[in-house]
């Protein structure tokens, strides 16, 4: 025993082994931002992180290209057909529209995007394991986002942000098995939770528990946030119902979520700037 | 001298792992760069040089993991500690005994890791990850290891003779 505290080595392992534990504890405290080595660090390495990973997403979209380039020209006919239609379609879908504002006015109801602070962001990098998925984005601090903010695309809802520096900021992806969202079922207004799964995420897909034997929702049901749990503004798409399966111990009911967003192929995304003040309202 | 160009191989296989890698990934497993290196590393340095590039590389991917500080640190610092203490016993610019390293030390790295994240706080199927994402990642760094042994030796070989030129004068 003596021998090993003789060792200069052994000690010094033994006394970053200790450090490291004393970090950890202190990392485990909620904070508003991350700290000034972090700040710093992040500040220097996501420049270069965006600059090769635009890299990486390039080539893979020349592969993409060559891999669809077949089927492109059946595509592009079927489309011009398409077109034709919906043009027709879309001038009595220009005049429902003048309409529906007309009306909408009328009950001083407002559409709730308006409401919504966007600010537009691109991913730099993303998480280096295979346990966790969260990425980093370009924006930060600097152009007035704060954490917990929630993250969007056109398509749907993503994930929130959970640490944050001066241009950076690290998102939590809604299939990352630390990610739970309050949210509700459109059709019967079933209150649950979208909960990240381990075994799903790689798959993108994630669960939804806590569902009553007694409920009757199907596969295809829309899933929406129900604007309670503090994080996420209420009404943002959430995905669809894929699949219904029992829990194991039987007494509740669990469902396999396919999220709007595809997070396989996922570049630019919105950051909702006033989630705190849509919330807290 | 060596440090420095240490310090930048260490980097940018960092930037490597959180980009390019990202677009690598086979049946949901990507191969993990970081610690491909600081085995490969300690092979060639003991192992206080491994617990040094170890606990280096470790500290930068907790930085970026959202996560709680220190498991990555850890893990990687004991990696190369491990790696460098073994190496005296097997010829060490040898590929096979970088493969053999890599596969068991990968496999060794996610199941305590996945044991300490994921385990104790009730995540049991332990056996699905096994086959899934751990012995599947120790195979693809396994495949990984053998260019990156390559350019890492060469390096190695190229600091070497460079510190005999100085040496002299």
């Amino acid at each position: 025993m003596s021998y090993f505290f003789k060792n200069k080595y052994v000690v010094g392992l033994i006394f970053i082994t200790v450090v490291i534990f004393v970090f950890m504890g202190m990392s485990t405290v909620e904070r508003p931002k991350a700290n000034v080595v972090e700040n710093a660090l992040g500040n220097i390495i996501s420049p270069i992180q965006k600059f090769i990973y635009n890299i990486g997403e390039s080539i893979e979209n020349t592969f993409h290209f060559f891999r669809e380039i077949k089927t492109l020209k059946e595509q592009n006919e079927e489309l011009s057909v398409k077109l034709d239609q919906l043009e027709h379609e879309n001038r009595s879908i220009q005049e429902l529209k003048e309409e529906n504002r007309r009306l909408r006015e009328m009950l001083e109801l407002k559409e709730r995007m308006e409401q919504f602070d966007m600010v537009g962001a691109e991913i730099v990098s993303k998480n280096p394991g295979n346990w966790f998925h969260t990425f980093i984005i370009d924006k930060g601090t600097a152009h007035g986002l704060k954490k917990k903010c929630a993250v969007i695309t056109t398509k749907g809802l993503v994930g929130y942000i959970n640490d944050i520096g001066t241009n950076w900021a690290s998102v939590i992806t809604i299939i990352d098995s630390n990610s739970s969202v309050a949210s509700h079922v459109v059709r019967t207004q079933d209150i649950t939770i979208v909960k990240g799964d381990l075994t799903l995420q790689d798959q993108g897909l994630c669960k939804m528990t806590y569902i009553s034997k007694g409920s009757d929702i199907i596969a295809g049901d829309v899933i929406e946030t129900s604007g309670m749990g503090g994080i996420y503004p209420k009404g943002l798409l959430v995905g669809k119902v894929k699949e219904i399966k029992p829990e194991a111990h039987g007494i509740s009911q669990y469902a396999i979520i396919e999220p709007a967003v595809n997070f396989e192929r996922l570049n630019e995304v919105f950051v909702i700037r006033n989630t705190n003040y849509l919330i807290s309202e | 001298m060596r440090t420095f160009i240490t310090g930048v191989v260490l980097f940018f296989s960092f930037i490597l792992q959180t980009t390019l890698i990202q677009y690598m990934e086979l049946w949901g497993v990507k191969p993990n760069l970081m610690l491909i290196i600081i085995i490969c590393f300690s092979l060639l340095r003991g192992s206080v040089g491994g617990a040094v590039i170890g606990l280096f590389s470790g500290i930068l991917m907790d930085f970026f993991a959202a996560e709680v500080f220190g498991l990555h640190s850890l893990l990687c610092m004991y990696t190369g500690v491990v790696t460098g203490s073994l190496s005296s016993r097997f010829v060490r610019e040898n590929y096979l005994v970088a493969v053999l390293f890599t596969f068991v030390l990968s496999f060794v790295y996610e199941s305590i890791f996945f044991f300490l994240r994921f385990y104790m706080w009730g995540e049991t199927q332990i056996v699905f990850f096994l086959k899934n994402t751990i012995l599947l990642e120790a195979v693809y760094n396994c495949i990984l290891v053998i260019p990156v042994y390559y350019s890492i030796i060469r390096i190695n070989k190229w600091l070497e003779r460079k510190e005999e030129v100085t040496r002299k004068y």
